[in-house]
């Protein structure tokens, strides 16, 4: 099965805005046009980080297109600054307060065991807390599977952290979601899971020139071919808006040799 | 070839991001991690962190490591890296290199009378593709002699007062213009040459720190062109440290960031995206040119060779920082030794 899917996280970044223009997430209007025009070109899927902004054009969209809204969890490069600036307490006290008083109620008594490792800062338990309490911002979109996000699971394939994918895959089944992992490092992933006998869904840039298909392309290409991982091709969401009173025209989505490369990849590891 | 044993002294964020990428490498073994805080043992060991730990560099020592890649406060690179050199091991230092400039001056004639030892310094913007491919076009002539540029840097990192280390002026010698303005700095420096004369303002904006949120620097370089510096660390909506360059030729425009570069000369315009240039690492951990930053370090240890940003850079990237304080308390133009 070969899908497609829409990384909104990336429009969060500056890497797809234009030089020296804030990430397009900064601006509401311009992403709500733009996720507007990815739905009238049909793409129907869309990772989305637990960010209000992306999640009330969503929640607005969803009245008038049906698309799956895949959440992507624990992004510790943004946890890690907002514990610089907030404090601990203040961090765990806006995690909380985006939860909901019931998200964040039932998430807490459910960590309660593990509190003592939270607290301690255990790198793995807090992710897995963090996780559910983001999960539960995603409730109004009754997300069918959710992924872990590639910051996450980067530093956890580098250190081979078997604990946080099996961990992540537990808890996101316990509450009826798909479990899934967003990585740029595929090539060593991919392996791993299937040493460590975790068959997850895999999200993985695919590109022609194998950018963000780490070690290398063609190692990606093979330990798909070789798994028991499913895959997502995300599109290398490099659209940017040139021109803010051109919106429709001057968005570019991705460049069609980049889809195609995904798409013969995908097919290749499917057979 | 034998693997090269390396430890990692320090333990915060960085330390945990380059313990993490150089247990990835085959040519390296990972002999030690330094800490004196149990603490963060505890947090890399549930990160997955797999090497032995010690509380001092002494105690590390005895695992013979050949190279040393520093993570600690600024102010201590001078006297970790100077130990390190004592016991024979090649030295990788966050940047800045130093606290102060009397500091980077020091570790600079460490450099110098050590020849048979390589010294590194993180400047990971180096090995990103658009910034590579930007330096080649420039030496090329791509857009004629260089007049004019504006850089800028920005990150979303400072909203309120702040405790650790990174924020006092003693432990870290300075605020945005020594921790992200000196990324700007030493790109100015690899694509632009050298600067001779500084002459700035600095600004800050959350109460009770004690180091500057921002501030701008009118830099003139031995070239003659004049470059326009803007650093800030309290920016919204910037998740990621940016880095970007406008630079004005007699025959074109250059612009370049981490993500995208941009030429325009002779009337046509290309760009082309960080994507579609070659990128070597064999892993991604966070951030494009962190693993190329490290492995290329890693190779110049095992096969001789300077690195991509070797001392004598940094410390050039440390005078101008000197300059840019000293011109904003004096109110006045700073000339560089």
């Amino acid at each position: 099965m070969t899908e497609i899917i829409i990384d909104l996280d990336a429009y969060t970044k500056p890497e797809l805005s234009g030089y020296r223009e804030p990430p397009i997430a900064a601006h509401v209007v311009r992403l709500r046009a733009l996720v507007s025009q990815l739905l009238e070109l049909g793409f129907t899927k869309f990772l989305s980080p637990p960010d209000p902004r992306i999640l009330n054009i969503l929640s607005q969209l969803r009245r008038r297109y049906p698309f799956e809204v895949v959440p992507l969890l624990v992004d510790a490069g943004r946890h890690s600054r907002e514990m610089q600036t907030y404090g601990l307490i203040g961090f765990a006290r806006r995690r909380l307060f985006a939860a909901g008083p019931v998200g964040g109620m039932r998430t807490s008594l459910e960590a309660l065991p593990r509190v003592v490792s939270i607290l301690r800062r255990d790198y793995v338990d807090g992710s897995l807390f963090l996780a559910a309490l983001e999960l539960t911002e995603f409730a109004r979109f009754l997300p069918r599977r959710a992924l872990l996000h590639p910051n996450s699971a980067d530093l956890a394939t580098a250190n081979r952290n078997h604990r946080l994918f099996q961990g992540f895959a537990s808890m996101l089944r316990k509450r009826g979601v798909a479990p899934g992992i967003m990585t740029n490092n595929a090539g060593w992933l991919v392996p791993l899971l299937d040493e460590w006998g975790l068959a997850m869904t895999v999200a993985t840039p695919v590109t022609a020139s194998g950018y963000h298909m780490k070690p290398t392309r063609e190692a990606c290409i093979v330990s798909a071919r070789h798994s028991r991982c499913d895959f997502i091709a995300v599109l290398p969401a490099r659209g940017r808006i040139e021109d803010a009173d051109d919106l429709p025209a001057s968005a570019v989505i991705a460049s069609p040799a980049d889809a195609v490369a995904g798409l013969t990849l995908l097919d290749s590891a499917a057979r | 070839m034998a693997p090269l044993k390396v430890c990692v002294i320090g333990m915060g964020k960085m330390g945990l991001s380059h313990a993490s990428i150089l247990s990835t490498m085959p040519e390296v073994e990972l002999v030690g991690c330094v800490d004196p805080d149990p603490a963060a043992e505890k947090l890399a060991r549930s990160v997955g962190a797999r090497a032995p730990f010690f509380r001092s560099t002494a105690l590390a020592f005895e695992r013979k490591p050949a190279a040393a890649f520093l993570c600690v406060p600024s102010r201590a690179n001078l006297s970790v890296a100077r130990d390190c050199v004592a016991r024979g091991a090649h030295v990788f230092v966050e940047k800045p290199l130093a606290h102060s400039l009397p500091a980077a001056r020091e570790m600079l004639a460490l450099e110098e009378g050590r020849p048979d030892l390589r010294f590194g310094v993180g400047f990971m913007g180096a090995h990103i593709g658009t910034f590579a491919k930007a330096r080649e076009l420039l030496a090329a002539g791509a857009v004629g002699r260089i007049l004019r540029a504006c850089c800028r840097v920005e990150y979303g990192l400072v909203f309120s007062h702040q405790e650790q280390w990174l924020f006092k002026k003693d432990a870290a010698g300075g605020g945005a213009a020594m921790s992200i303005g000196s990324h700007a700095i030493v790109q100015i420096h690899r694509l632009l040459g050298p600067v001779s004369a500084v002459e700035s303002s600095v600004w800050f904006f959350t109460s009770g720190n004690e180091v500057e949120d921002s501030g701008v620097a009118q830099l003139r370089l031995t070239s003659g062109a004049e470059v326009e510096l803007h650093y800030d660390w309290s920016a919204a909506n910037r998740p990621q440290s940016m880095v970007s360059l406008e630079i004005s030729g007699t025959a074109g425009t250059l612009r370049v960031s981490m993500a995208w570069l941009e030429v325009e000369s002779a009337g046509q315009r290309t760009a082309t995206h960080v994507s579609e240039l070659p990128d070597p690492a064999s892993v991604f951990l966070g951030v494009d040119g962190h693993y190329s930053a490290d492995a290329e370090f890693v190779r110049r240890c095992l096969a001789g060779g300077t690195p991509a940003v070797s001392w004598a850079d940094a410390y050039h990237v440390q005078q101008v920082i000197h300059a840019i304080y000293d011109s904003a308390q004096r109110k006045t133009q700073v000339a560089l030794e």
